[in-house]
């Protein structure tokens, strides 16, 4: 048969249709299966997971994934699980960083407690990329946190520390921006600053500062600069001297440049304090001065 | 077509009238349960557990691993892979089987397929998730890989393991013996000499003892170091009980000496005390037999004159901040701290025809380049790089810079002191410069390539 471009599309459309006739049966016959009881896990005897059920699930609503499981990672992506060894050292780290910090200060029991994400993945290594570069930590619509480098935990590392802190804070943050929207004209603060899609990681740190960011990454979308102020803001123990505080009697432009980032830092900083104590009745400087109180 | 979708249409029809017709006696689900049962039963079954001779890629080497699975879903792994202080020696974890595509066996936690599966940045192609094959006649567990993205893909031979084997086989002693060479120079690139008792004849060689590979690179005369001859011969290797076993013969007549080597049994170590530096070192020598019948010491040398080919590959090298380690970790944070806008290491090394000079580049704040170097009048003995300083630095480019350049001198000091600066070849074109009494390592790669 010679095939022309308006007998193409008659295939073409009969192919569709071939296609939902074909999963129609399949669709339409399964009636006798909507009763069928929803498969349960069984309650784990693994004493690991007895501890983490009554130390962490039971106490705060969040289900802890350490045991490797594929599609908690991207296609593609390799990572090694974590240490079985290293699981309950790292929920006290978390427990310390992030939790206590937290629901100790006013309201933010309530805060944690509604909006903590419902699963945290702990993953033993980096998340090591296909073109060679890894990822540190990740999250999921606000449901799922993933957390890398587990085996590596060391709590007098403070790279590793701010590593894993800016992590968990940036991604417990999103959900605020999920749950309440951004703070009133934050898209109208530093407009210009924020790259083009997939170009953030050519800044460097003092650029992203004269654009008025507290990283590169924040220049990389309106919600990003959110999470990152915010996991700055909480366990950067130079915070207001970096960002905030403008350098006394600029001689040059560079510093210029930089007290006009801050200038715009300030701006954010007040929103994002003020935006949690609307919508969240917590004061993000109180649980920044437990956190500090640490270092 | 016509036809086509009224039969088409037919089969919707009746689709729905043979609703209770099922083909197998039990559902899906109960299928995939059963099939989980039955691989489980079988991993569970033998009462001394499975052996694997595991060899992660083509090209290295292999290990013995003893696996013996429990019905709480926790298994065994026992292995000789020395890394870590002999974290894998013996370890128990958790084992799942799932089903996807088809049956798979992953192993949970990290483990010593998760170390291998990790190294090189995870692109080693080991794994730790296996897709289950079959079950061979004679009663073997045939599993592959699920994570290798090359083809073909690792295949995993579970054999059933007889009592005691498990001690026969794994070389966990040799593999610790050899990890306490390793760390007598503690540098990225351990060289190794091989000495027969009773033969005119030493081979220089490298082991890497987690990829488990041989390199040969030179032979000498033992009477006559000056007569020797560059070799090239590889091979993997595997560890079995006492011994070191080669996947490929080595063999021929090398400064008039015909050896030959498939294993080299080792037996006791010995240390003794060496004093190149200030205080004194202590380095071991593994004794033992070949497969020839040849007695042998195997010692850790700082001796490697592959080293010395940095020399005439190029005159220009580089040295970013993050190739240069203190005792192993990485130094870059205090090079930054105490040379303001360090960018790396650079050496010039006979450029343009006699210039010979070593120190840092430096970006300034006004985003000026300075290069703060000190020149030098080498010697090279072997390699062993003597450098001969100029009095001062040099500055070139732009004089006015923020760094305290006089801080340079504490890492040239670190690279030098005692006149020990040893250079071992990595890799093509890299070249680790040493000093076994500071144990600092500068990793300096050709600048032009």
């Amino acid at each position: 048969m010679f095939m022309t471009p308006m007998n193409t599309r008659i295939k073409s459309y009969l192919t569709s249709v071939l296609i939902a006739l074909l999963l129609w049966p399949v669709l339409s016959c399964s009636e006798d299966d909507v009763n069928k009881p929803i498969k349960e896990n069984p309650t784990s005897d693994d004493p690991l997971d007895i501890y983490i059920q009554e130390n962490f699930t039971d106490k705060y609503g969040v289900a802890v994934r350490y045991t490797y499981v594929d599609r908690y990672v991207e296609a593609g992506k390799r990572v090694t699980p974590p240490e079985r060894d290293l699981v309950i050292p790292m929920l006290d780290f978390l427990t310390e960083y992030w939790i206590e910090p937290f629901i100790n200060v006013p309201n933010g029991r309530k805060f944690f407690e509604d909006f903590v994400p419902a699963e945290m993945v702990f993953i033993g290594s980096f998340i090591y990329n296909p073109d060679g570069t890894v990822t540190l930590g990740t999250a999921d619509a606000g449901a799922r946190i993933t957390l890398t480098e587990v085996n590596n935990i060391d709590p007098s590392d403070q790279q590793w520390v701010f590593r894993q802190l800016g992590t968990i804070y940036h991604e417990f943050a999103h959900i605020v921006h999920q749950n309440f929207n951004l703070p009133p004209n934050w898209q109208t603060i530093s407009p210009e600053g924020y790259t083009s899609s997939g170009s953030w990681y050519t800044l460097s740190n003092a650029e992203a500062l004269e654009r008025g960011f507290v990283s590169p990454y924040a220049t990389s979308s309106f919600n990003e600069d959110f999470a990152e102020t915010v996991a700055f803001l909480l366990f950067h123990p130079d915070f207001y001297d970096i960002y905030i505080n403008d350098e006394p009697g600029c001689t040059t432009s560079d510093c210029d440049r930089r007290n006009e980032g801050r200038a715009k830092l300030r701006q954010k900083y007040n929103a994002v304090l003020a935006h949690y104590k609307q919508h969240t009745k917590v004061d993000l400087l109180e649980v920044r001065e437990l956190i500090q109180e640490k270092f | 077509m016509k036809k086509l979708i009224y039969s088409l249409l037919f089969l919707v029809l009746i689709a729905c009238q043979d609703n209770d017709t099922n083909e197998f006696d039990k559902s899906a689900d109960e299928r995939v349960a059963e099939a989980i049962a039955n691989l489980k039963a079988d991993l569970t079954a033998p009462d001394n557990g499975w052996k694997l001779k595991y060899r992660p890629v083509d090209g290295s080497g292999s290990y013995y691993v003893f696996l013996k699975f429990e019905d709480d879903r926790t298994v065994n792994i026992r292995t000789d892979l020395g890394a870590e202080d002999g974290k894998y020696f013996d370890q128990t974890l958790t084992y799942r089987i799932d089903n996807s595509l088809g049956l798979e066996l992953i192993i949970e936690n990290y483990s010593f397929f998760a170390y291998l599966f990790e190294l090189d940045d995870a692109t080693f192609e080991a794994e730790f998730e296996f897709l289950y094959a079959n079950k061979t006649p004679s009663g073997e567990l045939v599993f592959t890989s699920k994570s290798d993205t090359f083809i073909p893909v690792t295949t995993l031979v579970f054999e059933e393991a007889e009592a005691g084997e498990d001690d026969a086989f794994l070389g966990t002693e040799v593999s610790e013996n050899l990890n306490i060479m390793a760390d007598d120079f503690d540098n990225f690139s351990p060289s190794m000499k091989l000495t027969y008792a009773d033969r005119n004849i030493e081979l220089y060689l490298a082991m890497d003892d987690v990829k488990r590979t041989i390199d040969i690179t030179r032979a000498v005369r033992k009477s006559n170091p000056a007569v020797f001859e560059s070799l090239d011969f590889s091979s993997p290797y595997i560890i079995r009980g006492d011994s070191i076993v080669l996947d490929n013969l080595f063999s021929g007549t090398f400064v008039g000496v015909n050896v030959s080597i498939q294993s080299i049994r080792l037996t006791t170590l010995t240390e003794s005390e060496i004093t190149i530096c200030t205080d004194p070192m202590t380095v071991h020598a593994y004794e033992g037999t070949t497969s020839a019948n040849d007695d042998v010491v195997l010692e850790s040398t700082l001796f490697d004159l592959n080293g010395r080919s940095f020399a005439t590959l190029s005159d220009f090298y580089i040295s970013p901040l993050g190739y240069i380690f203190n005792n192993g970790q990485s130094a870059a944070e205090a090079i930054a701290n105490d040379i303001h806008g360090a960018l790396a290491m650079q050496m010039y090394y006979n450029y343009d025809g006699g210039f010979y000079a070593i120190g840092f580049i430096i970006q300034n704040d006004n985003g000026t380049i300075t290069f703060a170097l000190r020149e030098f009048t080498p010697v090279l003995t072997g390699n062993n790089l003597v450098f001969n300083f100029a009095p001062d630095i040099s500055i070139f480019g732009e004089p006015d810079t923020d760094a305290d350049i006089e801080n340079v001198n504490i890492y040239l000091e670190a690279l030098t002191e005692g006149d020990n600066t040893y250079v071992f070849e990595l890799d093509e074109g890299l070249y680790e410069f040493f000093n076994p009494c500071t144990g600092w390592s500068f990793v300096f790669y050709d600048a032009y390539q």
